[in-house]
């Protein structure tokens, strides 16, 4: 009497399951960029739309993203008082954090459906 | 009927919130009475406040009302003519923003948290200087 274990439907199935990951991570990536990159084009019009602006923070708004990490930044000072308001610039603008922060919900819905089975 | 969230109404209550406790909180703009009360520098500055709403925030809810909820964001930014006392005027404004029950009519305000501690900075802007503090918060409302 013999017993053999036929293997080879697993193997196939790790493959197909390594190539899924792969799938997510792909995907996971691409709504990271994707929403990266809308958040900092929402953050240029709004700066842009600053009427006493003068241009130089629409023009110094940065994207960056490396795998599941992103940022979105600024070197100018001025940035940070239209976000939070000073004499100068007048009453609080958040040019960056609404739609950083909408990005964020966002994000999580496409990572979701990255996840998600099929 | 579910009342929905009136910007109008709730930012209405807070300043209304403000004026009860005493404190000189400007409604979108500086208040009367506030700042210096003679010449800049050599007289007395009366520390102030101004509430502003701001952009953000969010809607939720069931499926038959999806936007029954509201959580909504607004600074408070103080002023002073010393750190001290910009911090003293926001100290009174988180005081009363996370433990006086706000009244929204046809909404309850279920809960209130500190969004942004701001710090405090200078403003050389003008002469004197003065200081500028300011924290963000979210006030979350449902239908009563």
């Amino acid at each position: 009497m013999s017993f053999t274990l036929n293997t080879s439907d697993l193997g196939r199935l790790t493959r197909m399951l390594d190539r899924a990951a792969d799938q997510v991570d792909n995907r996971a990536e691409d709504a990271v960029r994707e929403v990266t990159g809308r958040i900092a084009d929402e953050a240029r019009s709004t700066a842009a739309s600053y009427p006493k602006g003068t241009g130089a923070l629409a023009a110094d708004i940065n994207e960056d993203t490396s795998g599941l990490e992103a940022r979105v930044f600024t070197n100018q000072r001025e940035g940070f008082y239209l976000e939070y308001g000073s004499p100068n610039t007048g009453a609080p603008r958040p040019w960056l954090t609404e739609p950083t922060e909408r990005g964020a919900r966002d994000l999580e819905d496409k990572l979701g459906e990255a996840g998600a089975p099929w | 009927m579910t009342t929905l969230n009136a910007s109008r109404v709730t930012t209405d209550a807070i300043v209304a919130l403000f004026a009860a406790a005493g404190l000189k909180i400007g409604d979108g703009d500086e208040p009367a009475g506030a700042g210096w009360q003679g010449p800049a520098g050599s007289s007395t500055f009366n520390g102030y406040g101004i509430l502003y709403p701001i952009a953000g925030g969010m809607s939720d809810g069931d499926m038959a009302r999806p936007d029954s909820d509201a959580d909504l964001i607004y600074q408070v930014s103080t002023w002073g003519a010393t750190r001290a006392q910009a911090d003293a005027v926001l100290d009174k404004v988180n005081t009363v923003m996370l433990t006086t029950p706000i009244v929204v009519a046809g909404r309850v305000v279920r809960l209130v948290r500190v969004d942004t501690y701001g710090g405090t900075r200078r403003e050389d802007t003008g002469e004197p200087a003065l200081y500028m503090a300011f924290n963000r918060y979210l006030v979350f409302t449902s239908p009563s």
